[in-house]
């Protein structure tokens, strides 16, 4: 147990070297490449909601558009109606997306799998429509300028940058700390049956709301962010492309991986945004969908898996040598490394 | 009244075309349990097929022709991308993979033949028939009538002694198996043949709305709508579904408001879902456990 905590808090310095580093990024980075980062980091902090839904909560969501859509017009519509502060108006905007996840849980309640993610998707679609329509709440088409304030300056990329980064350790820290509580076993019996979440008295309908409160709250946030980032909220906000982009993301590195998507994402997202090359921006979305398939058929649990395999691999072999154990760290669940048979994969609804 | 008879003819022109891709994602649900959401973009490559790429041909052989590709790459996508991963990790990543699978299509049609939209000039003419001022272009009868005898058939091949060999299927394979089930190739066989219905709802579809490589995503959604509409599980219930969703889309466009098309399509599929996931024409719902 003392080596496995050691390990851990070793894991921690590291990753709090790491946000040190990233919070001096922008010291060294040009004008443009902040707002590279900024627009990187908003993105990253979508990936982890949708991981947070879909990796930890085991719900197939196509929804992450609704609330990240909600979240942008929060932050349009109040921010152009008040003039309040971004620091205000981030928090409604969370309020709202909790809002929205939980009503879209609370629909879905009676749904499973395939049809959770139709509907959430099929929300998507109205809430687009509806944003086009109702012009004089939305601005139409052409949607609403977004000038966002903070402290009574305007918006800087920089500053962008830095809330991002805050918000995105804050969900790495939930999501860290979650994993292994009791919250975090009950979600992960639930993703493998629901039944028998239900059997051990989970009340699995809450924690599913609440699955989607959270990731809600992230998500609207993320685009809050965007809204002031961007600078124009208009329908495409609620675009199902990107909640595929998120989901390409997502998938490529590894459902429960966050770490893995801390890196993946960032060398992903800057090869699409940094369109200094014509023709390599002509492909790229071809070439990610390719990568989801290829992870889908290799390896199925994302680039994060490969890491996860591999370190367990190491440290099987490194068990075989006495002084080899000093390095194992024990699965927290004893059942984690059970070989799947061909029963628990058909319990798991496969 | 010809206002309502015109708009209804439109409604059941589009959603026939729509039954024909509902018909796909059914067949498919029924044997796997899997919902392919490449179908829209098999459409749109099969329009491409017809209209530009096979243009110069007579339209006989160039429908003989997408079609049969269609129907080849349904069943080449299903052996080599989705029945691998669907063996090892059951339906949603397989969802997952046709979603990846369907960008692929897009995104090349797109690198090919830029996103240009295309015109699609109707195979079976211009000519319009005008009974009692309404108007009924040679289109529509071409439509209804290729559609009709396709989904004919389905239908009838699905109230066959053999088709109770799918459903044996879908509900237990390993027991099928053991009863000396072919399973694989009658998986085959279904992917073959929701791959030409696809295409050709995809050649037909192409005159009435535009061609460019976006439209897979759409024309998969509301093929799943429709079919979700009348109950996937059944390709009876799901081709009326999807005929009923061509009619209510054309009456509120026609009556309502055009702008909100989109809404009251998904609008629809959220409320049939959470009221009733089975489907308005179903009478049963199947437990899979």
């Amino acid at each position: 147990m003392a080596m496995e905590r050691t390990g851990t808090a070793r894991g921690h310095r590291l990753i709090l070297v790491i946000f040190a580093l990233l919070l001096l990024l922008p010291s060294v980075l040009s004008l443009g490449e902040v707002y590279l980062a900024a627009s990187i980091a908003i993105n990253v902090l979508l990936a982890l909601s949708l991981m947070t839904v879909m990796g930890y909560g085991g719900y197939f969501s196509l929804g992450q558009g609704v609330v990240f859509g909600i979240g942008a017009y929060t932050v349009a519509i109040l921010g152009d109606r008040t003039g309040w502060d971004l620091l205000i108006l981030l928090p409604v905007a969370a309020v709202g997306g909790a809002i929205a996840g939980a009503a879209m849980a609370v629909t879905c309640l009676r749904t499973t799998h395939l049809y959770l993610a139709m509907v959430t998707l099929a929300y998507s679609f109205v809430l687009g429509d509806v944003a086009t329509n109702w012009t004089s709440l939305s601005g139409g088409g052409q949607g609403i300028i977004v000038l966002s304030t903070l402290g009574g300056a305007p918006v800087a990329g920089k500053t962008l940058y830095f809330l991002a980064l805050v918000a995105i350790g804050v969900t790495l820290g939930v999501l860290l700390t979650v994993r292994h509580n009791r919250i975090g076993r009950a979600q992960g019996l639930t993703r493998a049956s629901e039944v028998a979440g239900r059997c051990v008295g989970i009340n699995t309908n809450r924690l599913m709301v609440n699955t989607f409160a959270a990731s809600g709250v992230v998500a609207a946030i993320a685009g809050g962010l965007y809204a002031s980032f961007i600078g124009l909220v208009d329908p495409s906000s609620f675009d199902f492309d990107r909640t595929v982009a998120t989901l390409t993301i997502v998938v490529i590195a590894g459902v429960r991986s966050p770490f893995t998507v801390m890196v993946i994402a960032p060398v992903l997202l800057y090869l699409q945004n940094s369109s200094g090359n014509e023709a390599l921006a002509n492909w790229i979305p071809l070439v990610y969908a390719c990568l989801v398939i290829v992870v889908l058929r290799v390896a199925p649990q994302g680039i994060g898996g490969i890491r996860l395999r591999l370190t367990r691999q190491l440290t099987a072999w490194s068990v075989r040598s006495p002084e080899g154990m000093q390095g194992v760290r024990h699965d927290r669940s004893p059942c984690r490394n059970r070989p799947e048979t061909k029963l628990r994969r058909r319990a798991r609804g496969a | 009244m010809s206002e309502l008879v015109q708009l209804l003819v439109a409604g059941v022109t589009v959603g026939i075309i729509y039954a024909t891709i509902a018909v796909g994602y059914a067949t498919i649900y029924s044997a796997t349990g899997v919902i392919s959401f490449t179908l829209g973009a098999q459409a749109m490559v099969s329009g491409y097929l017809f209209y530009v790429v096979l243009a110069p041909w007579p339209p006989l052989p160039s429908a003989v022709a997408s079609v049969a590709l269609g129907a080849i790459t349904s069943l080449a996508l299903w052996i080599v991308v989705f029945e691998p991963i669907f063996r090892r990790e059951g339906a949603m990543p397989t969802v997952i993979a046709s979603f990846a699978v369907s960008v692929v299509m897009q995104e090349t049609v797109r690198i090919l033949a830029s996103a240009d939209v295309r015109a699609a000039p109707s195979p079976f003419g211009e000519s319009i028939l005008r009974i009692r001022g309404v108007a009924i272009t040679a289109h529509t009868l071409g439509t209804i009538a290729m559609a009709g005898i396709l989904l004919a058939a389905v239908g009838l091949a699905f109230r066959s002694r053999r088709a109770l060999l799918v459903k044996a299927i879908f509900q237990d394979r390993m027991m099928a198996q053991a009863l000396g089930v072919k399973d694989s190739m009658i998986i085959n066989l279904i992917f073959l043949v929701s791959g030409a219905a696809t295409a050709v709802a995809g050649v037909l579809l192409a005159p009435l709305s535009s061609l460019t490589p976006f439209t897979g995503v759409y024309i998969a959604l509301v093929g799943f709508v429709g079919a979700t509409l009348g109950g996937i599980t059944g390709v009876a219930a799901s081709a009326l579904g999807a005929i009923l969703l061509g009619v209510v889309q054309s009456l509120f466009a026609g009556y309502v408001s055009a702008s909100y098309t989109n809404a009251l399509v998904f609008g629809v599929l959220a409320v049939v879902l959470i009221l009733k996931p089975s489907g308005l024409l179903t009478t049963h719902e199947r437990a899979r456990v």
